[in-house]
């Protein structure tokens, strides 16, 4: 008995939300193409014994980046009942084109028009029972974010059956498709979309036809043969066709195709990206998101967490408690002395990050939910092309400072993988990730706006310059910018709250338990006698080289199991630190070696040579940078 | 003085903003892969779309999606004027 349910359709409609409003499950959702890059699974609320998949977007099918092609697979792999197919009714067209493929699939179907709320704002009409007599599948209007049509959509899905639906291609299509079919494995897709798919050079589709074991050697004859007929690429001749007959569909379904372009949201989305006005609103946005994390977060928060709470109140309690009750010095050094599990690790994570971060993801969720961050792609599209990237690239980079684990596997959103590579290898460099740019702005802050200045200068700097010799160095051509911007919206708290709450929950379970370790670590080597060993030996480079106090090796040492805790290691010296000494320790740790757990999603994506290169590369270009600076800084006299 | 001699078609580029335009085709030249992404978007021949400005890069509606086209691919997007009504008082950048 088959029980998943996929949900399908393009970027950005708001399939994971559809998801959540069925499953009760979170996943992230966000206001930009390519929120999702893997299928997520999770149990259906109003139906008995069924799984719901939520799965990455696909613009069309063949698959053109890595995340469509997990859509691809699945649709090719997973026995599914029925498919739900979200669509945004403000673009019909491009959801008709969609469906005319799924339409075929010999797998029962459900079409849910999603964002009826704004297709309605723009003025869009049409008629959801006409467009289910032309496709033959159930239409149900929705509103996911609003929770509207979710119950009618789950009773729909209840029912959905197969639908009696057939695009007629031009013969020359039909020809091949006919001769291509006798050749295909049995499936759970019809043999007529596996042949569609295959003709249009999907790579998923190649792959599962290669591991079913059918003769590819013959089926690329036949899609040679009918390519000969032609004079367009099969793909661009099957895509037309569809785009065709669902224009024709949408010109007798839509009675009001409403206006483009209008209302404050699409005023500011034009001004975003304004070859003037976008840059005083990119410093605007970067400055408010300062004020709130550096000064708000890392400032009032923590100085009440932190000297009040922590300092003043429960370490000191816990100290005597631990100093009554337990009878071995050595314990008591190992809870709650200079290095002490309590004392580092947990003050570290509770009262100094934490604060910080929630500001952060606060502030990172209001702004990916509005749209913005898939604008910066246009105002930073010519700073990349020096790259010899495009501004797409901005997207998985600004992702990082939310986790820069998740974003090395958003690079498969990139088109090339020539652009995963630089990508992949800049963000492990030199994009701090939440944990970290929290501690970094809680430092900086207290060292004042213009230290803020010089660290994202240098970063930057030091970004460019090595992705500049990166691109000389990995071969290929570049590729402009083609990208969707969507639409400017008005952030729901309640969203921005939820996913502000699932990545604490992510910090909690992941970074402290790390923390914990960390602590543990850091006070048996300094137990054995190798951390004492290991800042004398570390003194030429960190006092010589790096001109910073000799204790400061700790943290450096710290920042190689996490760059966040190795900025808390410096941020714990306080005013042991002078505030060109913080700013060089702190440029130093940015460009560090990534958290472990990135690392293993590097060697996952580009293979254990690559990542081992990339930090024999990026270890001796933090120090130097750090060095670097350090002698640039005394030379121009700041202090 | 412009090198290529088909010069009587138009692009992207040589309608302001605020311009509805049909797009007349895709010419051969332009790689692959681009051409499969601008007809993913549904870019393709018969496609009316609006302009909404060039700098810095050229912005397009198309329905009520928005695109954004480094100038080197929109130069390669063939179109004609498309007669209709007035498409609102848009303010955009030209």
């Amino acid at each position: 008995m088959n029980t998943s349910i996929a949900l399908v359709g393009q970027p950005n409609v708001g399939k994971s939300v559809l998801f959540h409003r069925l499953t009760g499950r979170y996943v992230t959702v966000a206001n930009y193409p390519g929120t999702t890059i893997e299928v997520a699974r999770g149990i259906a609320r109003e139906l008995p014994d069924t799984d719901i998949l939520d799965t990455p977007g696909v613009l069309t099918l063949p698959a053109r980046t890595g995340d469509e092609q997990a859509t691809a697979r699945i649709l090719l792999e997973e026995p599914l009942r029925a498919l739900v197919q979200v669509g945004d009714a403000k673009n019909l067209r491009r959801t008709i084109q969609l469906s005319l493929l799924l339409a075929e699939a010999g797998i029962p179907m459900v079409l849910a028009l999603n964002m009826m709320d704004e297709a309605k704002a723009r003025g869009v009409t049409l008629d959801p029972v006409r467009l289910a007599a032309e496709l033959g599948v159930a239409v149900v209007p929705t509103v996911a974010t609003g929770n509207q049509g979710t119950h009618e959509l789950t009773q729909a899905m209840a029912v959905a059956k197969e639908p009696h639906f057939r695009l007629n291609y031009s013969s020359e299509i039909e020809t091949a498709i006919d001769d291509s079919v006798p050749l295909l494995p049995q499936g759970h897709l019809s043999a007529r979309v596996i042949a569609l798919l295959f003709l249009a050079g999907d790579q998923a589709t190649e792959s599962w036809l290669m591991a079913q074991g059918a003769d590819l050697d013959a089926l690329t004859a036949r899609r040679d043969a009918a390519q000969q007929t032609l004079t367009t690429p099969l793909a661009e001749v099957l895509q037309r066709a569809r785009l065709d007959a669902a224009n024709a569909i949408v010109g007798r379904v839509l009675r009001d195709a409403g206006r483009a372009g209008q209302g404050l949201g699409y005023r500011f989305g034009q001004l975003a990206v304004h070859r003037h006005w976008g840059w005083p609103i990119l410093f605007l946005v970067l400055y408010t998101v300062y004020f709130f994390v550096g000064e708000f977060g890392a400032g009032t928060l923590v100085g009440l967490l932190e000297r009040n709470l922590f300092g003043g109140l429960i370490n000191p309690w816990f100290q005597g408690l631990v100093k009554t009750w337990v009878p071995y010095e050595w314990m008591v050094d190992f809870l709650v002395g200079d290095y002490g599990l309590w004392t580092m690790g947990m003050t570290y994570a509770l009262a100094l990050i934490l604060p910080i971060v929630t500001t952060f993801f606060i502030a990172f969720g209001i702004l990916e939910d509005s749209g913005y961050f898939a604008r910066l792609s246009v105002l930073s599209n010519r700073a990349f092309s020096m790259l010899g990237l495009n501004g797409r690239s901005v997207l998985p980079m600004v992702l990082g400072l939310g986790c820069v684990t998740m974003a090395t596997m958003t690079t498969r959103i990139l088109h090339t993988p020539r652009e995963r590579l630089i990508v992949t290898f800049l963000l492990a460099l030199a994009i701090p990730c939440s944990a970290q740019l929290g501690v970094v702005m809680g430092m900086l802050a207290s060292y004042g706006f213009s230290s803020f200045v010089v660290w994202l200068g240098t970063v930057i700097t030091v970004l460019f310059t090595v992705g500049w010799l990166s691109s000389k160095l990995v071969k290929g051509k570049r590729i402009p910018l083609m990208t969707e911007l969507p639409p400017m919206r008005l952030p729901v708290m309640g969203n921005v709250l939820k996913k502000t709450t699932a990545r604490l929950k992510w910090y909690l379970e992941e970074v402290i338990p790390l923390f914990m370790f960390g602590a543990a670590l850091m006070f048996l080597l300094d137990r054995v006698g190798i951390l004492p060993w290991l800042i004398e030996a570390g003194e030429p480079l960190v006092v010589g080289w790096l001109g910073l106090p000799k204790e400061a090796s700790a943290a450096l040492l710290m920042g190689f199991l996490r760059r966040d805790f190795g900025a808390t290691g410096l941020f714990a010296l306080g005013n042991a630190l002078s505030p060109l000494q913080g700013l060089i320790g702190l440029v130093t740790l940015t460009l560090f070696v990534p958290c472990i757990a990135s690392v293993l999603v590097i060697v996952k994506e580009q293979g254990i040579k690559i990542a081992a290169v990339m930090l024999g590369l990026i270890i001796p270009t933090a120090f130097m940078a750090g060095g670097l600076l350090h002698r640039a800084l005394l030379l121009t006299g700041f202090s | 003085m412009k090198p290529h001699a088909r010069q009587a078609m138009k692009s992207l580029l040589d309608f302001p903003a605020t311009s509805q335009v049909r797009v007349v085709g895709i010419p051969d030249d332009l790689p692959h892969e681009l051409r499969s992404h601008l007809s993913a978007w549904g870019l393709t021949p018969g496609t009316i779309v609006t302009i909404l400005g060039h700098r810095p890069v050229t912005r397009l509606a198309i329905e009520h999606a928005e695109l954004a086209l480094e100038n080197s691919v929109a130069r390669a997007v063939h179109v004609e004027a498309f007669e209709h009504q007035p498409a609102g008082n848009q303010k955009v950048d030209a």
